[in-house]
């Protein structure tokens, strides 16, 4: 008998959505020891779905019909306080952001506690023994951990507790809400593994959602892909990857960037670089109330890029990559080291001078949300740049709407507002104002990552048009070992805020040196679905 | 500060539609007051300082609708001419505050280094004094009446906007846009302009409508102590103050009092939903709220 059983589930949005249902008529089985993923882009209806069975729909949103039967009950129709009983000790959930779902004010141990003290009976000796051995089963060392407070831990160290927490009462049921998505590789590896552990030890039903297909690759026994809030494949995991039948799954498979090496010649060119970074160095101060507190962000950091070369930075969160570029930028001055663009010391630079030169080196920045200035026009956020040149503002504007035409999108978007385009759109919109500059060198950070992957495959496909039309070079950055493997001719690997690894991509992808470089390419999820890398050695 | 949606309420929409109600209170209260002190000689049923020997400090009747002062006087007509000062006052003032504030907080904050370790330095001195405290005292400086009391006024509230706005500047410097604007060699006097002054002008403006409601009792306070707009020129806390020596004639106290009253309130539940309307993150709290941790 299945764990829980979802039928024909719909849940209504309020008047004036963009359209009318959430989700709509999602049937839905999970039986004890199943991991079942719900795999889709945003806005597909996946979240709502686990909410709804989580009980935790926004107060908007209502179910309009159908049923989740959960031991038997449907938890659509029993009254409010036989489900939290049901859901407190049979249903257990983890979030995407474990430092929102702890509370901050609690240590480990209390949190822990807390749950067995309202919903067992256990006094507080035997609660102790509970909640070490909870905090044992997630890897962490009770005698270390129990005492300290959320704002103590790691992210993959959090992840560990709020599932130790989730799993205290051995529920039948677990669901896990994107719970590796803000989490960095490395870590989110180990928190697949553990969960895929537990859930085999335990023999718990799980639901996971999660938007992304190498994931999926990785842990799931059955997948329910959702597109505009209705389930249009599902299967066998194995299956579904391997045969897809409904046409958005197989675009959204094709647009995972499956790490596939593009034949391409990886070695420096022989010419001069075009930039030289050389031993910078970064520290950041914060100030206490005693003394302060020293974070080396960067560490004599040292490579070159050549003209027409895209050299992708590698690295998870703290390692440095970002604010390397932005020193490189100079969005943010580096304590010491030489930035040489075209021979020429860019740090050395001041003033009006700066300014003047800035015009070499744009950037495109990760969260298209917040690049683009609301109040402003599209059309004149992309001239601005051509008009602190000197173009007069109405040939600056022409000039940006034939750029807007060449990212794909329409001349008239110049007349509208940030507000009325969707993140894809908006990383165009910030690539064109880059390139209405006819840069030097684009550096692009992180600029695909906050995408949906079908979304991020149009944006790597236009990066890549662009770099062959215009001969582009290109800095790029991200955390993401697939999605550089799909563009970059040589990568460099940094962790906390070191060079550990450079080199031609194939060589780094196939052969790695460093240990790290190892251990990052053993983390990608869905490595073994797709045999990553693997197509370069035909 | 005024809470009419209760929080548990539940419905997003239940708290919509109170937030309208909110609207409608105070933009048609202001309205009201604004109305009054443009056409006050063309609605008050008499001059306002028509002294009627017949009834001195007389109760509320048909004649004088709401009674007569000491003097004779009719409280309604004076009400209506006194509006005329509380609006110059509050308008005035407010937005020379914010004009002087908002300038300050924009280069402190965009600057930053020692112009804004000098410049929050002296606003933290200027904040540490309670608002009437350093009113009287630059009172006592220029001498009472009407333009010092705007003056006073005025100095007293830059500290606020100055804050405020630096804050804003702040968390605004370091978006993306800026740095894409400071990237493409975009002028720090553009920056300043185009894209950082517009995205904080909605905070901005909140917080001028609930400093006016402040500033209308600041100055009622200085009238009341006599330091404001000189007699016999009518104003509603120097009413406050006349009648305050007769405890027997309420009337002439009360009025004015509530008169003053309703402005604040008008001005704070303008305030109220302007923020609302401004402040996204409170809308989404409002949405997704309900979704904590459960088990």
């Amino acid at each position: 008998m299945a764990t829980i059983e979802i039928g024909d589930l719909s849940v209504a949005l309020p008047a004036g959505a963009d359209r009318t249902h959430a989700v709509r008529d999602i049937e839905l089985s999970i039986g004890p020891g199943e991991m079942c993923c719900i795999v889709g882009e945003s806005g597909s209806g996946k979240s709502v779905t686990a909410q709804a069975v989580m009980g935790l729909l926004p107060p908007a949103l209502r179910i309009e019909s159908g049923s989740i039967l959960y031991a038997g009950k449907d938890l659509c129709r029993e009254d409010a306080a036989s489900v939290r009983a049901v859901r407190g000790s049979g249903i257990g959930m983890i979030f995407q952001d474990p430092m929102t779902a702890l509370n901050p004010l609690m240590t480990v141990e209390a949190q822990i506690d807390e749950i067995l003290g309202i919903h067992t009976a256990l006094d507080r000796k035997a609660r102790r023994a509970r909640v070490a051995a909870a905090v044992e089963e997630v890897y962490l060392e009770p005698e270390r951990f129990l005492p300290l407070y959320p704002h103590q831990l790691s992210g993959g160290q959090r992840q560990r507790v709020m599932i130790a927490i989730a799993l205290v009462l051995q529920p039948k049921l677990l669901i896990a809400d994107e719970p590796t998505t803000a989490l960095d590789v490395t870590t989110q590896a180990q928190i697949l593994h553990l969960m895929a552990e537990l859930q085999r030890r335990h023999g718990t039903a799980v639901m996971f959602v999660t938007h992304d297909f190498g994931v999926v690759a990785e842990i799931a026994d059955s997948v329910h892909v959702m597109r505009h809030g209705e389930v249009v494949e599902s299967g066998e995991a194995a299956e579904v990857l391997r045969e897809p039948r409904h046409d958005y799954t197989r675009m959204l498979l094709d647009a995972v960037p499956s790490g596939d090496l593009v034949e391409r010649d990886g070695e420096p060119p022989a010419s001069a670089p075009l930039v030289e970074v050389r031993d910078v160095s970064k520290v950041y101060i914060k100030k206490r109330l005693f003394g302060s507190e020293r974070t080396q962000a960067l560490d004599a950091v040292s490579f070159d890029v050549h003209v027409g070369e895209v050299l992708g930075i590698v690295g998870e969160s703290g390692s440095g990559k970002s604010t390397v570029a932005r020193c490189i930028a100079r969005l943010l001055e580096a304590d010491s080291g030489r930035v040489r663009l075209d021979g020429h010391d860019f740090l050395a630079l001041e003033g009006e001078t700066l300014r003047r030169e800035r015009r070499a080196i744009q950037t495109v920045f990760q969260d298209p949300f917040s690049a683009l200035n609301p109040r402003r026009t599209v059309g004149r956020s992309i001239a601005q740049g051509l008009i602190n040149y000197g173009e007069s503002k109405g040939r600056a504007l022409a000039t940006a709407r034939t750029m807007l035409e060449r990212v794909g999108l329409d001349p008239t978007a110049a007349d509208r507002y940030p507000n009325e385009f969707s993140g894809g759109q908006r990383q165009r919109i910030c690539i064109a104002r880059a390139l209405v500059l006819e840069p030097r060198v684009l550096i692009a950070d992180e600029a695909v990552s906050a995408l949906d992957v079908s979304v991020q495959a149009q944006v790597l496909a236009l990066l890549r048009d662009l770099r062959d039309q215009m001969s582009l070079t290109i800095i790029f950055i991200t955390h993401d070992l697939r999605v550089a493997a799909e563009l970059c001719d040589r990568l460099i690997v940094m962790r906390e805020g070191k060079v550990v690894e450079s080199g031609a991509i194939a060589d780094i992808l196939l052969n790695p040196e460093a240990e790290y470089t190892r251990s990052l390419i053993d983390a990608v999820p869905g490595r073994r679905w797709e045999s990553f890398g693997a197509r370069a050695h035909r | 500060m005024v809470a009419v949606a209760s929080p548990r309420g539940g419905l997003w929409s239940a708290a919509k539609g109170s937030g309208l109600v909110r609207l409608c209170i105070g933009l048609g209260t202001i309205a009201l007051v604004l109305f009054v002190a443009l056409f006050a000689p063309l609605i008050a049923p008499q001059p306002p300082d028509l002294i009627d020997f017949m009834s001195i400090a007389s109760p509320p009747s048909t004649e004088h609708l709401l009674g007569t002062d000491e003097a004779g006087r009719d409280i309604l007509s004076r009400i209506f001419y006194g509006a005329r000062v509380s609006v110059a006052v509050v308008f005035v003032s407010v937005f020379t505050a914010m004009l002087f504030g908002v300038s300050l907080g924009l280069v402190s904050g965009y600057r930053g280094g020692w112009v804004d370790d000098i410049i929050m330095r002296v606003i933290d001195i200027v904040i540490s004094f309670p608002t009437l405290v350093l009113a009287l005292l630059i009172i006592a400086l220029l001498g009472p009446g009407l333009q010092n009391a705007i003056v006073a006024i005025s100095i007293v509230y830059i500290p606020y906007f100055a804050r405020l706005t630096r804050g804003e500047v702040l968390s605004l410097k370091s978006r993306d846009y800026v740095s894409a604007a400071l990237s493409t060699g975009t002028p720090h006097r553009v920056i300043l302009f185009k894209e950082i002054l517009p995205n904080l002008l909605g905070n901005i403006v909140v917080y001028a409508s609930l400093a006016a409601s402040e500033a209308l009792i600041t100055e009622s306070a200085l009238s009341f102590l006599g330091l404001g707009v000189q007699p016999p020129t009518p104003s509603w806390g120097y009413m406050i103050a006349a009648g305050m020596q007769y405890s027997s004639y309420w009337w002439i106290s009360l009025f004015p009092g509530l008169a003053i009253f309703v402005t604040v309130i008008g001005f704070n539940f303008l305030g109220d939903t302007l923020r609302d309307a401004f402040d996204p993150t409170l809308a989404r709290r409002t949405r997704s709220s309900g979704s904590g941790k459960e088990g």
